[in-house]
């Protein structure tokens, strides 16, 4: 078998009492030093799909389960969620909901006090994520007493200092505002620049595209585009036909261009590409 | 702040969070040990270097009146109506029909600094310990990890939730609901207030055991802490200093009974007028702040 | 005659002397929408909070028709200026939509003739029909929304105060709540949205209230108030992404004035077309 970091296989998941699968038999794959950003619709299924990579389905949700998620080598419906924390970690939306500790320098350490990691080693490592997500210097603060978007970092470093292969986000920026949101992004930039492994849903296609090098397009459970963004978004109609939309830049180009595949998808790229467009 | 943890480096706070715990139960042993306000006072007033020692005098001296407000009430209360005892020997006669009755008093007197006292113990015990050490100790007390975690959790908690119900108090208000109704009427509006506060809490809670779990929450094996906690020569000292006292407390006990010294009608003048003067000092300070505030 | 509703001199101090609000002026008409933008803490929330008098002024009034916020309950203001805010769990808890929708219209003590009219009224406007019975709970969140949205309408107040409503909205989501506005418009309210999502400012294309650091940093049309760049970066705001593709191709005679897809389509065919034109005369 070759190494892949993720690997889902027919994926189909049901909520008990539901009258449809809630995941359609979804498969894809992805490998090692990759990002995968998840779009679609609200009730798509991103939310499930992120918690069946995780494993919070099927071990914390009921339901039923079909198909094979093998997530950093481990088959996630076999292993119980705590024999997973090395493999895949998990930001949630609302950054303040995932602050339990007294201090920030605490929080980071929680995880690593659950999995027994000796208090020399602890120190080293908390100090490293807090550096990383720029919240050095706020060790001893109440997590409480932080902005929306430190909260937010302070989530990001608490999962990182775990270590865990894979690093996965479900809608981090959604409750922050624009400074927020872009001391979100930065983290994200620089965990990308340092060969992050990760999945993450996010409504801002702007930014996402930004950070991806996969996209898989979910529509009422079932997944109806994978690839690149270049390759997700050449085919704008189809997103259209799904009440989704493509970064602002690529709309435009998308009308007015004629070569559907080199239209561009982030911000430098456009300017660049209308540029030559232009010229000539 | 979240808790009434007060920063500090001081005897107090170094001492392991369970020696501290051994030293409020030794207090609240001492205090039921005797039916003597003379004595129970004294424990209070002993108390009170270990207060300023540990540079927690201005936020205890902030807390600790709501603790004389239950104590005027309690000593001022017992002692003109508790019917026990002897009704008939009467140590101040305010009115025809209204006097503080001797044996009344004794026990609101006691009562009161029995509350003083535990109250002050366990005051000087929150002030100093940081909740995570309180969840530490408890753990290492071979209390469940998850129970340690309930308990420090609720300390996060109830700010959370406050204003959370500050935010739905807002936005009923929005849909017309009159908070500054009647009574009755404000009874009613409990069901707009606490139904979507229980909602969004049970949320918030169920969010949290899933974060938990992505934590390594439910991990089997040993956990570690970042907060290093070692009992030393500081605690085995005070310990001692403990079981000392408590010797000679117990023995006091068995020797010459539950009152050490008859308790004469001064005593119980001075324990009454002293809860009320300090009562009065509490109270004018409250009124002057509210008058400044006013005015500013 | 003036305006709806006036904001004069409004400076807000909440304890601890922490100043959120300093001399604000402003004036809004009948039909207007306007943005109110600025980061986390930059005081938009606690301006708005002073139109239904959630928040009393330190100094200086407000007016909501002849009505000064000052002198008048939250629960009497409310009937005038209906503010829906952000989270909907914090305003829903009845066990149906129709329950919801009556709430207000119970709570000013209306006959029941009036409700049952005003909650048709609003049934139809946000085509609420077939979930009249449902628990909001079971609803998606843009269908929560709605409902959030239309209990408030049922008050039928003249200002609306929307606490971000595009936020965890979907696409579609998003261009539903685009299209209640610019009917909420039509009908003559004046629609107040708290926001930061600038795209939407930009398709609406309405009028900007900047807030930052308790102050007013400007008062305008979007497309002239987004031209300002260090203002929007004093700010923390950052226009939407076609008007800064715009603004870096102006060298090719791009005018940098769009706001929306639609406009910058329509803008780069004109350049274009110039350019070929030019081209042919050329040669």
């Amino acid at each position: 078998m070759e190494n892949k970091a993720i690997k889902v296989e027919n994926l189909t998941f049901r909520y008990p009492d539901a009258e449809s699968d809630t995941l359609k038999n979804i498969s894809f794959e992805l490998d090692y030093g990759e990002v995968l950003g998840i779009i679609g619709p609200n009730g798509a299924g991103k939310t499930t799909l992120a918690m069946a990579l995780k494993g919070l389905i099927p071990h914390t949700v009921d339901g039923e389960i079909q198909g094979k998620i093998i997530v950093d080598g481990k088959d996630v419906l076999k292993h119980d969620i705590s024999e997973q924390v090395l493999n895949s970690g998990l930001v949630f939306q609302d950054p303040e909901g995932q602050l339990s500790q007294m201090s920030v320098e605490e929080e980071v350490a929680f995880g690593l006090g659950n999995i027994g990691v000796p208090r020399a080693e602890m120190v080293k490592r908390i100090e490293k994520a807090l550096q990383t997500v720029g919240l050095a210097g706020f060790e001893k603060r109440s997590p409480l007493a932080l902005s929306g978007g430190q909260q937010q970092r302070l989530a990001i470093a608490s999962v990182m200092a775990m270590e865990p292969s894979i690093m996965m986000m479900d809608e981090p920026t959604t409750m922050l505002d624009p400074v927020g949101k872009n001391e979100v992004f930065k983290v994200l930039k620089s965990l990308k620049e340092k060969g992050m492994t990760g999945v993450i849903i996010e409504h801002e296609i702007e930014r996402l595209t930004m950070y991806c090098d996969k996209i898989l397009v979910l529509h009422e459970g079932e997944s109806i585009l994978f690839g690149t963004p270049k390759e997700i978004f050449s085919d704008l109609m189809l997103l259209k036909k799904f009440k989704l939309r493509g970064p602002q830049v690529t709309e435009v180009a998308y009308e007015v261009f004629n070569d559907k595949e080199q239209i561009p998808v982030v911000l430098d790229e456009a300017v660049q590409s209308f540029s030559k467009e232009l010229k000539a | 702040m979240n808790s009434m943890y007060v920063q500090g480096n001081s005897f107090l706070h170094q001492l392991d969070p369970r020696t501290k715990i051994l030293f409020v139960f030794s207090i609240i042993l001492f205090v039921f040990l005797f039916y003597d306000p003379m004595f129970q006072f004294l424990v209070t007033v002993s108390l009170l270097p270990i207060v300023f020692l540990s540079g927690l005098t201005t936020p205890y001296l902030k807390t600790v009146k709501f603790m004389f407000l239950l104590v005027f009430l309690i000593i001022t209360v017992h002692g003109l109506y508790n019917p026990m005892g002897d009704v008939t020997k009467v140590t101040w006669q305010l009115t025809e029909n209204l006097s503080f009755k001797h044996d009344a008093l004794i026990y609101g007197a006691v009562m009161s600094f029995r509350i003083l006292s535990i109250g002050t113990a366990t005051l000087l015990f929150v002030m100093s310990t940081h909740p995570s050490d309180l969840a530490n100790a408890l753990v290492k007390w071979k209390v469940p990890h998850a129970v340690a975690f309930m308990i420090l959790s609720t300390f996060q908690l109830i700010p959370i939730i406050g204003r959370e119900a500050k935010v739905i108090m807002e936005a009923q208000q929005a849909r017309c609901l009159d908070v500054k109704a009647n009574m009755i009427q404000r009874v009613k509006h409990l069901i707009p207030l606490f139904a979507p506060l229980f909602i969004t809490s049970f949320m918030r809670v169920h969010q949290m055991s899933q974060v938990l779990e992505c934590r390594g929450f439910s991990s089997t094996g040993p956990k570690t802490s970042l907060r290093e906690m070692t009992i030393g020569f500081r605690d085995y000292a005070f310990l001692t200093a403990i079981a000392l006292f408590a010797l000679a407390a117990i023995t006091l006990r068995a020797v010459v009974g539950g009152t050490l010294l008859p308790i004469t009608d001064f005593v119980l003048m001075s324990a009454l007028i002293g809860i009320w003067i300090v009562c009065s000092i509490y109270f004018f300070d409250f009124l002057w702040k509210s008058v400044r505030k006013k005015v500013v | 005659m003036s305006a709806f509703l006036r904001v004069e001199n409004l400076t807000h101090i909440y304890p601890g002397k922490i100043k959120a609000l300093e001399s604000i002026n402003l004036e809004i008409g009948e039909g207007e929408v306007v943005a109110v933008l600025g980061r986390n803490g930059s005081g938009k929330t606690t301006l708005v909070k002073h139109f239904n008098g959630l928040l009393k002024p330190t100094k200086g009034n407000v007016w909501i028709g002849d009505m000064n916020a000052k002198k008048h309950s939250v629960a009497k203001l409310s009937a005038k200026v209906g503010y829906v805010f952000q989270n909907s769990n914090h305003q829903t808890f009845l066990p149906s939509v129709e329950q919801e929708l009556r709430y207000g219209c119970e709570n000013i003590g209306l006959d029941e003739e009036t409700i049952q009219e005003r909650v048709e009224r609003v049934t139809e406007l946000f085509q609420l029909e077939d979930i009249l019975e449902t628990n909001p709970f079971d609803l998606n969140s843009t269908q929560r929304k709605e409902v959030g949205m239309a209990s408030i309408l049922a008050i039928e107040p003249k200002v609306i105060v929307l606490d971000e409503p595009t936020t965890g909205q979907d696409h579609a989501g998003s261009e539903r709540i685009k299209e209640v506005i610019t009917m909420l418009k039509e009908q003559g309210h004046i629609v107040i949205l708290v926001t930061h999502d600038m795209q939407l400012v930009g398709e609406l294309d309405c009028r900007v209230v900047v807030i930052s650091n308790g102050k007013k940093l400007a008062d305008g049309a979007a497309r002239e108030v987004f031209k300002d760049k260090a203002m929007l970066k004093e700010a923390s705001l950052e226009p939407p992404q076609v008007m800064t593709l715009a603004e870096q191709l102006t060298s090719f005679g791009v005018n940098d004035h769009v706001l929306t897809v639609e406009e910058m389509i329509k803008e780069y065919k004109r350049v274009k077309k110039l350019d070929i034109n030019k081209q042919l005369q050329t040669s």
